[in-house]
Parts: C-alpha cells; sequence; structure tokens
C-alpha cells in the first residue's frame, strides 16, 4: 500500500441525488457491487494515477465515500456514476499531495508505473501510454474515461464536474495533442480545431 | 483483467479519426490489465472490510474515542541493552504501526470469515489464538506475517502440540538446516532447529517476543534470531557485531552461513541458453537494475512464459507471461517460493487464478503434487485453479478504541507521506560497491563509511547501514554504511 492516506477531496464532493429516498441496507447489495466492480475501480484509477498502491487508495476511498452515501444514493444505478467521479476527485488529490509531498523528488524518480510494467506493455503501446501520460491532467482524464471507460460526453462531464462543451474541447485539444506526438493516419492536428 | 467495457461500443462523436482512438484505447487497456489488485477472496475480503471500516470511521463511530490501551506484562525493565533469550519488560499497546493496523482489519475481518467474534484486544504484538486472517500474529515481524505455507506446515509436527497450529513459520533455511517458530496459546513462542546434526528447540514465555530472541546460539547450527521490527539499534547491535544481520524482515542469521540466493537455483547456476538470450529481448535487461546475465526463460509452453531475473539485493523478479495477461512481482527467495505470482485467467470457458512459484533447489516440494501443484521446469511450479465464489457476509462497525487505533494510523501514515526524505533500500549483505550503486539508484549518497569486527562475516560485506531498511532518510543526508572487517 502506498504510505498516502487518501481522504474525499472536499472541494469535489461526488454528488449524491437532492431527493435522498430510503434504501435498503447496504451490505448485501454493496458488498456484491465492491466484488464486481473493484477490479475495473482499481483499472480507472490507475490510468489516472499511474502507480498502483495509489490507484488502490484512490479506489478503496471511493468505495467508502459510496458507502458512507450509499442510502442517499436512492438508485442503483447512481452507483457507478458516484464510483467515476470519485475515482476522478481522488485521483486528483492523490497528484496534488504527490506534487506537495515529494516536490523535491528528481523529475525521473517520481511514482511513475515500473519499468518491468512498462516493458510488458510492448514499444507500440508504451508509446502511447508515454504520450497519454503526458498530457496534463484534466485531458488525460477526458481520454481516460472517453476512450477506456467509454463513457459519453455526458457521463464523461458528471464524472470530471465540468460541462459537456468543455468535455468535447478537452478531447479536441487531447487528440489534437496525441496526434502531433504520435503522428497517424488521416486527420491532421489542425483539421481538429 | 479486462476492460470493462465492450470495445466496440466507443463513443462515435470524437472528431479524431478513429484509428488513434483505437491505439489509444488498447494502450489504455494493456495498461491497465497489467495490475496485479487481486481478486483473490481473501484479498478483496480485506478490502471490503477496510472500506468497511474507513466509512464506520467517517461517520462518527458511536461514543467517544477512547485512548489506546497499554497492557503492562510482569517484570521489570532491564537497563542491559544486550539482546538475551526473552526479557520480560513493558509493552506499549501501539508496539508498531502496523500491527495496530493489523489488528484492526483483524478485528473486521473476523466479523467476514465468521461473523460472531467479539472486538478484538488492543494492540500488541501478541499472538492471538485465533488469528482473524493469516499471519496476524506474526505482525511485528513482517517477514513472517503471511499466510502458512507449505514449508510452514513441515514445521507444526516437530514443534508439537506446544504450539498453535496455524502460527508455525519456517523462519530460515540455511543450507539443510531449517529452523521453525511457532507461538503458543498463551502468547510465547517456542522454535525446533533440525538439520545434519542438529535437533534442538525451546521456548520463552509470553512477552519474550517484545524484544530479540535467540532461536540457535551457533553451537550445533548457524546462528539465527527472531528481531522485532521496531527493535532499538542498542539490542540489535551486539548481532552486528557478531555478524549476524537481516536475512527477512524479524528474521536475522549468521551472516556466513546464508547461502547467495542465485546459487539457490539450478536454472540460474546454469549458463545462458539462447532463450534466456531471447528473454532479454522481452526488455526486461535494466529493468529494477536486474543483473545484468541474470535473466533466465523457466520454462515456455501452453501455461505462457515464466522469467525470472536476479536483484542485487538478494531478490528476484519473476514474470509470468500469458497471452493478453501478465503478472510480475519482484520479492525474497521466501516470498516467491512461498507466495508466488498469481494472475487471473478469464475467457469464455473459465475464470481461473494462475500462480507460479519459483522455488530453490533445496526446498522439500514433496508433498506439492497433493495440493494440487505440478512442477513445470526445474525451479518452477505452477497451479490453475478456478477463482472460488466469494459470498460477503455482514460486518461490524468499528469499536471506540479501533476508531481511534485507526486514525492514529492514518495520521502516521499521512506524517510519513510528507516527511522530506526518502526511505532506504536494503543493502545489508551487498559489498560496499554494490549498496553504494544501489543506494545511488535511490538518489542517497553514501556519507560514511566504518570498517568494524563483525564477527564471521565476509570481509567488505555491509553488515548495517543507518537509517537502515524502509526508514527516511532526510533530504540532504546520506546513509552510514558499516562494513565487515
Amino acid at each position: 500500500m502506498s504510505a498516502v492516506a487518501n481522504t474525499q477531496d472536499d472541494e469535489h464532493p461526488p454528488p449524491v441525488p437532492a431527493s435522498a429516498v430510503p434504501a435498503e441496507p447496504a451490505g448485501p447489495a454493496f458488498d456484491e457491487l465492491f466484488v464486481q466492480r473493484w477490479g475495473a475501480t482499481v483499472q480507472l484509477a490507475l490510468l489516472l494515477v499511474d502507480d498502483e498502491p495509489s490507484a488502490e487508495d484512490v479506489a478503496q476511498e471511493a468505495f467508502t465515500g459510496l458507502l458512507r452515501h450509499w442510502h442517499q444514493l436512492g438508485d442503483l444505478s447512481r452507483a457507478q456514476s458516484y464510483l467515476n467521479r470519485a475515482v476522478v476527485n481522488g485521483a486528483r488529490s492523490a497528484l496534488r499531495r504527490r506534487r506537495t509531498a515529494r516536490a523535491w523528488t528528481p523529475p525521473h524518480a517520481t511514482p511513475d508505473p515500473s519499468a518491468e510494467e512498462l516493458a510488458l506493455l510492448g514499444d507500440e503501446r508504451r508509446e502511447v501510454f508515454a504520450a497519454v501520460a503526458a498530457l496534463p491532467l484534466r485531458q488525460r482524464e477526458v481520454v481516460v474515461l472517453r476512450y477506456w471507460s467509454q463513457l459519453d460526453e455526458a457521463a464523461t462531464a458528471e464524472a470530471m464536474g465540468i460541462t459537456r462543451g468543455t468535455v468535447k474541447s478537452t478531447a479536441h485539444k487531447a487528440m489534437a495533442a496525441l496526434h502531433r506526438r504520435l503522428g497517424g493516419p488521416s486527420t491532421s492536428a489542425g483539421g481538429l480545431r | 483483467m479486462s476492460s470493462p467495457h465492450d470495445p466496440t461500443d466507443r463513443p462515435a462523436d470524437d472528431p479524431t479519426d478513429e484509428a488513434l482512438q483505437r491505439r489509444v484505447a488498447d494502450a489504455l487497456g494493456a495498461r491497465a490489465a497489467l495490475t496485479t489488485t487481486t481478486l483473490e477472496p481473501g484479498a478483496l475480503g480485506e478490502r471490503l472490510a477496510r472500506v468497511h471500516a474507513g466509512a464506520a470511521d467517517g461517520t462518527g463511530g458511536s461514543g467517544p474515542a477512547a485512548a489506546t490501551a497499554v497492557v503492562e506484562l510482569a517484570g521489570a525493565e532491564d537497563d542491559d541493552a544486550s539482546p538475551r533469550r526473552w526479557r520480560p519488560r513493558l509493552v506499549v499497546a501501539a508496539v508498531a504501526s502496523v500491527a495496530a493496523a493489523a489488528v484492526i482489519v483483524a478485528a473486521v475481518l473476523s466479523t467476514l470469515h465468521d461473523g460472531s467474534s467479539a472486538p478484538a484486544p488492543a494492540a500488541t504484538a501478541q499472538p492471538s489464538p485465533s488469528p482473524s486472517y493469516p499471519g496476524e500474529e506474526w505482525s511485528g515481524f513482517y517477514g513472517l506475517a503471511h499466510a502458512q505455507w507449505p514449508s510452514d506446515l513441515e514445521g507444526v509436527a516437530p514443534l508439537g502440540d506446544d504450539v498453535v497450529e496455524g502460527s508455525v513459520r519456517m523462519i530460515a533455511q540455511l543450507g539443510r538446516v531449517k529452523y521453525w517458530a511457532g507461538l503458543t496459546s498463551d502468547g510465547g513462542v517456542c522454535w525446533k532447529v533440525l538439520g545434519p546434526g542438529a535437533d534442538e528447540g525451546g521456548c520463552a514465555p509470553e512477552a519474550a517476543l517484545a524484544e530479540p530472541v535467540e532461536i540457535s546460539d551457533g553451537s550445533v547450527a548457524p546462528r539465527v534470531w527472531l528481531v522485532p521490527a521496531d527493535a532499538p539499534d542498542a539490542e540489535t547491535e551486539p548481532l552486528t557485531a557478531a555478524g549476524v544481520v537481516p536475512y527477512v524482515h524479524g528474521v536475522w542469521v549468521e551472516a556466513s552461513a546464508s547461502t547467495p540466493p542465485l546459487d539457490r537455483y539450478a536454472q540460474l547456476r546454469a549458463a545462458p541458453t539462447a532463450a534466456d538470450e531471447r528473454a532479454a529481448g522481452f526488455e526486461y535487461a535494466g529493468i529494477n537494475a536486474i543483473v545484468p546475465g541474470s535473466l533466465r526463460l523457466l520454462h515456455e509452453g501452453e501455461e505462457g512464459a515464466f522469467v525470472v531475473g536476479a536483484l542485487p539485493l538478494g531478490e528476484f523478479c519473476f514474470f509470468h507471461l500469458v497471452p493478453g495477461v501478465s503478472g510480475s512481482t519482484c520479492q525474497s527467495p521466501q516470498q516467491l517460493a512461498g507466495e508466488g505470482t498469481t494472475v487471473s485467467i478469464e475467457d469464455q470457458e473459465s475464470n481461473d487464478l494462475a500462480t507460479a512459484w519459483l522455488v530453490p533447489d533445496d526446498l522439500d516440494t514433496s508433498g506439492w503434487p497433493a495440493l494440487g501443484r505440478r512442477q513445470l521446469a526445474q525451479n518452477l511450479w505452477y497451479e490453475r485453479k478456478p477463482i472460488p465464489a466469494y459470498t460477503p457476509e455482514p460486518v461490524r462497525s468499528l469499536t471506540p478504541e479501533e476508531e481511534q487505533a485507526l486514525r492514529e494510523q492514518q495520521d502516521e501514515l499521512v506524517q510519513q507521506a510528507s516527511a522530506s526524505g526518502r526511505p532506504a533500500p536494503e543493502v545489508t549483505g551487498l559489498s560496499e560497491a554494490e549498496a553504494t550503486w544501489v543506494l545511488d539508484r535511490y538518489h542517497i549518497p553514501v556519507t560514511e563509511v566504518t570498517v568494524r569486527d563483525a564477527g564471521s562475516a565476509s570481509s567488505g560485506m555491509v553488515v548495517k547501514a543507518t537509517p537502515g531498511t524502509d526508514q527516511v532518510v532526510p533530504e540532504g543526508a546520506g546513509v552510514h554504511l558499516f562494513i565487515a572487517r
């Protein structure tokens, strides 16, 4: 585990429905959801924070927050939306703490994915992943949520706490940057704007 | 693990070309699939317990938090810092933060597993007759705080009925001499040493584990000590002087008796083959300071490819590569023979866990086939089995005492994370040059070198480093190495 204790990001608390209704006891339903979604939640966090211990912390805190708000969800289908946003918020907090606590650390010594992990990706994927990792945080979030989590613009906007228009423009910039770095067929970066 | 979504369900309204989107999705998916977070039921249960504990903590619990309890054990304090077989003294409840956390998790897990356990006692390093998760009773000796491995079970019979069976651990194997220890139901510790010309054992009463315990004095077998993780320098200094050095966390052994890790594996002793050269082509060379020339392709077949490379710290990186899935871990030889590396293999027909173990030549594996494990190659054992169904059970809330301990634990973690410095790697057992090289990789300078007497430790070996393993080296400071004369 990481030596970083995660706390909820108070600046951007995940949303809960205004009209909370009494719900079933959290126990079995929550536990079942946890078992089903733990792996995918860690993966999403991993793509945002780079290192697995932090990702597991972020995922754990997301589920902890979900459990705290379980009775306010009203609708079980809201749970995934809550998790998405909680992971995005948790990842931002983790990265902010990392910048603060380890500001002195040489850039090449930051807790990036281990070399052994990257080696397993292969050249092509490693190059693409490195390009995604080099994006500004918000662009990276959009790319991960849109192209790995397969969220639509509305869901991405909700997870990130921004508008759909911002999602669209951020995605444009991100893909243009990836084009410039990776090259690729067809559309030029200029054509995206 | 696979991506949670159907890749064909890609957003269609993006303005960029689909080829780049596919490349990005593919790379992200591959990176995500490399996560080693386990879906093994026990580990998931522990995670779930932490989530419940965290949620309970956030809601304020039920009543004011109590101060951490202090357990006073019989006996007087003794100013003599020299280690001895055992010595009663005060034991503060929070012996180590990890021990406290372990008990908290254990308390929650106990209800996960049996649903009816009473709250856990105050956090101490004392054993519990019924540990709530494997290894809890050894939480002050991290190298032993693991599930019981087959090599541990070998020691159950020799130790006899005096000890709690589930607490037995093999604490070391030096050549053909094996050392086991187990805990008694009243908190004591017993040990057994067996090997050519060696058959001895002993016991120490409750509280002995609060400080170093001598398991073997060197008369019939190499010296071995159990050393608590938080043992002060004054207690370990005599061991260093005698050439007894850390072996795994919590166990110190006579340096001259420890076989170099590379020599313990036939496949690693053998000259590299063309296949091994191909393993080097997997781009592992140089990763995590893998020793050049040490990479070996242990086996390649329908189970996947298995590659191992040595680290200069006496650990190994062990890779299990299956198409679409990869598992890797860099651990001590003990961990790799005990826990191995596990990957989950999911396809249309199965949802399995595959575990591979890197096994030294001298480890007794005679009972492994009965456990469903099979040998794929020299030094390599394998098992694949379905992931068992997981049935969550209700979890109780934390007691005020546990909540308080959890808060303290979190505070400590935050302080550690905020500390200006970085943890020192383990360099004991290396030469001065090797240690300097390893420290340099962590951007930690060697600020002082002291040559000293260190028993039978070979000349030139690092027998001690200050700050020690995992201790924070303050920014701008360095490590003081002590070299055997």
